[in-house]
């Protein structure tokens, strides 16, 4: 079984890459502060994630947008509504891709999050989770395309003919995406990997 | 496993998902509070309507989502199911209304178009009454005047449907006070029923003394003035519309169940005292093509009555076919100089010469009318018409018939003039007034003069037999083809009475003058 960095004494920076000792508590090449594992990573990816749990429901139940056409009154839609209506529009495309980004991609990362944060003791080498791990961790940031799209629209759709602006829902969408993001970064793949080695260890 | 060197634990951290559930909990407790009633509305089609998407407004703004679209156990009409918000709450009276708002295209306008792009709503009309309901029947159509306007309602009533449309407005001196919002026939269908409503403040101009008539349809008038149009604006023209007259009133207060009467035009209303009325009957062998029950009978240019019947009749015994028209004379619009005027009156009329002649009323339509004259030369015995046991006024012809006969009178009795006599009495005339001539010529100049001048005397004479004999027949014509185109009004009428009359006492004179040359040649110098 290989020895972690942890345990040839090697820390890595998270931001620039670089190896160095252990004890070094700023990174000799970007300067920026080191750790062995990242601080409180737990506790701080539970809170983050519940967080965001909690903003969830307001995010789907609340209008992200109100359109009014040709000046009457506006109208409210949550983000479900927006994609039915798209849906029933014939932009099967474009519902499906905001039905995906918009409501697939936040409960995915959540219920990848909850699942590692339960599972911190794997009894096999975690490479799927590590994988799913980066994965969400890359994709996190793409959910804010709904929230960009929004902002465009409520910026530049603003007359007498049709005008949109955005709605409470939004602010809630923003943050889970934002915690979700944040839980993610603060989450700690490799606390999976001690705990492997841990157990592979104890095992032998 | 953490390090060691164990990190202060963040206990701090967990504010955030408290505060974020507070926050959540806080928009959850406003959403569910701002909820208000939950109301069905029956409607006939849910035309447009969506479940969870069709908001009902008020004033343009939103105080109600559409939940649910069902249908009644009958399956005729759709029960729509709302959520209301809190706020509209007081809305919710037992006479509100709620209609589906959608494009519409009618006469009085275009509306609702915005709903083409935002899909149909339903709209409220609060209602005044003070008891809550959660139930309600929606109109078919949008009201014509919400509930929230001021104003009274008045009931009116009408024989046709001239000038009533619903839409159509109700003008006071050509301003509009009202708008006709209801229209329908009555239950045995005799009469047909109306509501209109008239805005505040011009309800205050309705009282007893209000009268509504027909403001519609343009009037055109060809008389002797010539052409007179009266046209009102062109929407009442399209759509019809009423018109108030009214004064002030003691009585202020109106019942609220008044039934107003519509005219049919403002000359209706116009108060005509009620005059008694009798019956005449008058009998025409000829055509009494142009008249109508209804048409008028004049005397001395004032309208007296009307034609109330007219009937073909046969008479067996007879054995001739002929029209016997009655006439109702108001024969109170006489008014007497020394007494009462009473049907006894018309009959002493009749006696002392009164009788009907058949006039054209108008060119264009060919209307007759009946006018009566009198002739005090015609005293004639008061006759009762055998057909209908009305006090009979002779009738004679008149007019265009009437100006043939004098015409062909005329020219009987020119024919009649003894010409050639004349002519040839003149000649004589003229010779023996040579001889004379010849034997007096030795008297002297001034005998001499006189010659002269009678010879020149008979000259003329003489030319004018010729030009009267060469005239009569183109005279004749000319009467006839003047008769033709003239009015048979009245003064025209008695001018070429007169001008017959004259022309007659002419003939008469000449034939006169000639018998009396005829006898006693000398009488031209000599005298009678």
């Amino acid at each position: 079984m290989e020895k972690s960095a942890k345990e040839l004494n090697k820390i890595v920076c998270l931001a620039c890459g670089s190896v160095m000792n252990i004890e070094t508590k700023k990174c000799s090449h970007c300067n920026s502060p080191v750790s062995i594992r990242k601080k409180n990573s737990l506790e701080k990816s539970w809170v983050y994630l519940i967080t965001s749990v909690i903003l969830f429901f307001p995010a789907n139940l609340l209008p992200i947008t109100y359109t009014s056409y040709l000046g009457s009154a506006p109208t409210g839609d949550t983000i479900m509504s927006n994609i039915v209506l798209l849906w029933e529009h014939k932009s099967y495309f474009i519902a499906l891709v905001i039905f995906l980004a918009s409501i697939i991609t936040p409960l995915f990362k959540i219920i990848v999050l909850i699942y590692l944060l339960f599972n911190q003791k794997p009894k096999k080498p975690p490479i799927i989770q590590t994988k799913i791990y980066h994965f969400i961790h890359f994709i996190g940031r793409w959910s804010m395309i709904d929230v960009f799209v929004v902002a465009l629209l409520g910026a530049l759709i603003n007359g007498k003919l049709a005008s949109i602006t955005a709605g409470a829902g939004i602010f809630a969408f923003t943050g889970v995406v934002i915690f979700t993001m944040i839980a993610t970064e603060s989450f700690d793949i490799r606390f999976l990997w001690d705990n492997y080695r841990d157990y592979a260890r104890s095992r032998n | 496993m953490q390090e060691a060197e164990i990190k202060k634990t963040l206990h701090w951290l967990w504010l955030l998902p408290i505060f974020a559930m507070l926050i959540a909990l806080y928009l959850a407790y406003k959403s569910i509070s701002n909820l208000g009633p939950e109301i069905t509305i029956e409607l006939a089609s849910a035309n447009g309507l969506e479940a969870g998407r069709t908001k009902i407004r008020y004033r343009s703004l939103e105080v109600g989502t559409v939940k649910d679209i069902t249908l009644t156990p009958d399956f005729q009409r759709v029960i729509i199911h709302a959520q209301m918000k809190k706020m509209a709450e007081p809305l919710l009276k037992a006479d509100s209304e709620f209609w589906v708002v959608s494009p519409q295209v009618g006469l009085t306008g275009i509306t609702g178009l915005n709903t083409l792009l935002s899909g149909n709503f339903i709209m409220i009309s609060p209602g005044k009454s003070a008891t809550y309901s959660s139930k309600f029947k929606g109109l078919d159509q949008s009201p014509l005047i919400p509930s929230s306007v001021a104003g009274i309602r008045v009931y009116l009533e009408a024989e046709s449907n001239a000038g009533l449309n619903v839409g159509s407005a109700i003008y006071y001196r050509g301003f509009r006070v009202g708008r006709i919002d209801y229209l329908n026939w009555n239950k045995d269908f005799s009469k047909i029923e109306a509501q209109a409503f008239i805005f505040s403040p011009y309800d205050k101009l309705i009282n007893n003394k209000t009268k509504f008539y027909n403001a519609s349809g343009i009037d055109f008038k060809l008389g002797m003035r010539g052409l007179e149009v009266n046209m009102p604006s062109v929407e009442t023209v399209l759509l019809g519309g009423l018109a108030i007259q009214t004064e002030k009133s003691d009585e202020p207060f109106l019942p609220a169940n008044t039934v107003f009467k519509v005219y049919k035009s403002q000359q209706e209303i116009i108060e005509k005292p009620v005059y008694k009325k009798a019956n005449y009957a008058m009998r025409f062998d000829n055509s009494i093509r142009g008249l109508r029950i209804g048409s008028l009978v004049e005397f001395q240019g004032i309208e007296l009555g009307r034609v109330s019947d007219i009937k073909l009749i046969y008479d067996d015994n007879k054995n001739l076919a002929l029209n016997s028209v009655i006439l109702e004379l108001e024969f109170e619009r006489m008014k007497a100089a020394n007494k009462p005027v009473d049907e006894n009156s018309f009959s002493k009329l009749i006696k002392n010469g009164l009788y009907a002649t058949l006039e054209t009323a108008n060119f264009f339509s060919g209307e007759k009318l009946i006018r009566l004259n009198i002739n005090p030369n015609n005293t004639q015995e008061l006759f009762y018409c055998e057909y209908s046991n009305y006090p009979l006024i002779p009738s004679q012809d008149s007019g265009f018939d009437f100006m043939v006969n004098q015409g062909n009178e005329i020219l009987a009795k020119v024919k009649n003039l003894p010409l050639d006599e004349l002519i040839a009495s003149a000649n004589s005339a003229v010779q023996s007034l040579e001889k004379v001539a010849k034997d007096l010529e030795g008297t002297g100049k001034n005998l001499n003069k006189t010659l002269n001048s009678i010879s020149r005397a008979s000259n003329s004479v003489e030319k004018m037999m010729n030009n009267l004999n060469k005239e009569i027949p183109s005279v004749s014509k000319q009467f006839k083809h003047t008769m033709q185109s003239i009015d048979s009004e009245s003064n025209i009428y008695f001018k070429f009475n007169k001008t017959l009359d004259d022309l007659s006492r002419m003939a008469q004179g000449i034939s006169r003058l000639m018998r009396q040359l005829d006898a006693k040649p000398n009488s031209m110098i000599f005298g009678k």
